[in-house]
């Protein structure tokens, strides 16, 4: 548990909130959250595929599926929770499902970042999971959204945001890379391993300190959003991880890879799903969805659910 | 010369790639475009994580303008963050291709 709290993305993070609490003139330079993002992206999508290039078929096939059926399913109960106890309209409840059913690849990057630390082992092809688990979602929930509010259409169609997505910044990068990383070989990632594996964790805890900066702006926000959302922001999390551990267990994951697919399952977006929600859904409120994905959620993964998650995995797997 | 009218939009950036093509359909022949941060009675957007503004600045004739007036007040207004204005400027100078 320790070993989580006390590392340098961890703690990187508390600063970040800490400062914002302190509304200090600490500020990264514009564009820098930007280019964080894509080497993160490329880090992440590059090994990842290299990594894929050398697992079999039948390692990644059930995974995929577990991934697969995970993402489509999330999204259908946080939509339906949202409307019965939530008692939100349904454009909240969709953003909402799409935000959760979605995953965050600094979430995915800290868990993989943690499990190494532990020196727990996990399989190399997870980074195709998380690009697989992205997009699903988002356009489930749009869609539920467009299904109930049938007549009130939105400007762009379903087809066009799923273009968009795919064609998103994130998409490109993740998918993109991963392709590349499966094509270059071991020779091509060695060339480029020393920018793009060993500074990772340092990359990431600049993130981190960004990501702080931003939650601790964020928490203002939670008195609009109340408790029902601060609950389930930290609650839904648990309950998904423990789903996403045990049907990676099921598909045939370690017990590092099981609890990955965990931390898939149990993050939430808010680079690709705040962006599409914004076209698809205007009328939801960002101060719902981006408060909860990243004031609540986010900050409660890092530091309190990967600890968590591992025990969890260790009883389930066991 | 034609009278011409500088029309500003300023909108959430995730239409910019909308607007880009309405505008030119509805008769722009140009415009100027950047990221801009700023506050309404509804949102706060100055920065990356809640995302910006984009504001596209455009010199077109008062037919155009009204054009693409009615076009984002039916298509966008009241359901996303856009405002619009316009107002008459002398132009030094225009370009014919």
């Amino acid at each position: 548990m320790i070993t989580g709290i006390l590392s340098p993305m961890v703690l990187a993070f508390v600063l970040g909130v800490l400062a914002s609490r302190l509304r200090s003139d600490l500020k990264f330079p514009d564009g820098l959250y930007q280019s964080l993002t894509i080497y993160l992206l490329v880090a992440i999508g590059i090994k990842g595929g290299y990594k894929l290039s050398i697992a079999s078929f039948q390692e990644v096939q059930f995974p995929a599926m577990a991934a697969i059926a995970l993402c489509c399913i999330i999204p259908l109960w946080t939509y339906w929770l949202m409307r019965k106890a939530g008692k939100m309209d349904v454009n909240n409840s969709a953003a909402l499902a799409a935000h959760y059913g979605s995953v965050s690849a600094v979430t995915f990057s800290a868990a993989l970042v943690y499990h190494d630390m532990l020196g727990v082992s996990y399989e190399g092809f997870m980074p195709t999971l998380l690009a697989i688990m992205e997009i699903p979602a988002i356009l489930v929930a749009i869609s539920i959204a467009r299904i109930q509010n049938s007549g009130e259409e939105g400007t762009s169609n379903l087809r066009e945001v799923a273009i968009e997505l795919v064609s998103g910044k994130s998409s490109i990068l993740l998918i993109g890379f991963l392709v590349i990383g499966y094509v270059i070989g071991k020779e091509g990632w060695e060339q480029v391993a020393p920018l793009f594996d060993t500074p990772f964790k340092g990359i990431l805890t600049l993130f981190l300190l960004e990501a702080g900066l931003m939650a601790g702006r964020k928490l203002s926000d939670l008195r609009t959003s109340g408790l029902f959302l601060a609950g389930f922001g930290i609650i839904f999390p648990v309950f998904h991880a423990t789903l996403g551990i045990y049907l990676g267990h099921l598909a045939g994951l370690s017990l590092g890879g099981a609890t990955i697919l965990g931390v898939l399952a149990a993050s939430a977006s808010y680079i690709a799903a705040p962006a599409a929600c914004r076209v698809a859904l205007p009328a939801a409120n960002p101060s719902y969805y981006l408060t909860a994905a990243l004031a609540i959620t986010f900050p409660f993964n890092i530091i309190f659910g990967l600890p968590l998650y591992h025990y969890l995995a260790q009883i389930i797997v066991k | 010369m034609e009278p011409l009218q500088m029309l500003t939009l300023i909108a959430d950036e995730t239409l910019t790639a909308a607007l880009e093509k309405e505008i030119v359909e509805l008769g722009a022949k140009g415009y100027t475009l950047s990221k801009v941060m700023g506050r309404s009675p509804r949102h706060l957007r100055d920065n990356p994580w809640d995302g910006e503004n984009v504001k596209i600045e455009i010199l077109v004739n008062p037919d155009a303008t009204e054009a693409i007036l009615q076009h984002v007040k039916q298509k966008y207004f009241g359901r996303y963050a856009m405002i619009a204005y316009h107002y008459p400027v002398h132009v030094s100078e225009v370009y014919q291709s």
